[in-house]
């Protein structure tokens, strides 16, 4: 399936891009899954996501957990801990 | 003649207000207007206001920084936590400004304004929903600094106080 994917703060920095448009595997389903797969397709990812602490996620503009599912066709934003206030 | 009555639902919604901004906010401006929202069924008017400060996290002088967020999702968040501090705390009004782009050092970077009928409810209320804007709320801070070796930028890490359910 097709998602877009949203990068924020440091991360989009990092990546040198605020979004893309990836065919994700069969088997990628979940957002760490979506994760796992992103280090291991280049290290750039890797070493965007390392500049956090942790890496937040959303789905269709709504937070999301390590293991909410992707839809098909879903727009995931990745981003630092908010700090926001 | 009967008094005239004014339902709490329809109440509550003129007076719910979410305002994510690029220009200054003029926060006396912002209580005095959410304070006239419900005037009669106030009794309390409580106000967080956050400001940028010259220290940046690291130590060293900042002279402005900059709010990222999250365009589609930002507006989505403040007022799902406005309606439930709303809810929880049965407040006759509350208003919260953000700031996003850059920010000048001394400037507001966000208004939070609670009215109740009690000082507790106004109080709790303002508390929680800073709480719950630092837990949720994607905006992320920038720090832009230009003394000596600490030139550059540095991009804000949560405090551990900006997760008080997780601690």
């Amino acid at each position: 399936m097709t998602v877009t994917i949203l990068y924020f703060a440091q991360i989009k920095e990092a990546l040198g891009m605020a979004q893309e448009v990836v065919r994700l595997p069969d088997d990628i389903r979940e957002v760490h899954q979506l994760l796992t797969w992103l280090e291991q397709s280049h290290d750039r990812y890797a070493d965007a996501f390392a500049r956090c602490s942790c890496v937040r996620a959303a789905i269709n503009e709504r937070h999301a957990e390590a293991d909410s599912v992707i839809p098909p066709d879903a727009t995931v934003a990745l981003f630092p801990p908010v700090t926001g206030g | 003649m009967p008094p005239r009555s004014f339902p709490l639902s329809r109440l509550v919604d003129m007076t719910v207000q979410v305002v994510i901004q690029t220009e200054p906010i003029d926060a006396a401006a912002l209580i005095a207007k959410a304070t006239q929202s419900a005037a009669p069924h106030n009794g309390a008017i409580a106000s967080f206001i956050g400001v940028a400060r010259e220290q940046g996290q690291t130590g060293h002088t900042i002279h402005a920084i900059t709010l990222e967020h999250y365009p589609a999702m930002t507006q989505h968040e403040l007022e799902t936590i406005a309606h439930n501090a709303q809810k929880q705390w049965q407040l006759s009004a509350i208003h919260i400004h953000h700031r996003i782009g850059t920010i000048a050092v001394g400037d507001v970077i966000v208004v939070v304004v609670t009215c109740s009928p009690h000082r507790s409810q106004a109080f709790d209320a303002a508390r929680s929903v800073m709480d719950w804007l630092k837990q949720d709320a994607p905006f992320w801070k920038c720090e832009h600094s230009n003394s000596g070796t600490d030139s550059g930028t540095h991009w804000v890490t949560p405090h551990r106080s900006d997760y008080p359910h997780n601690s």
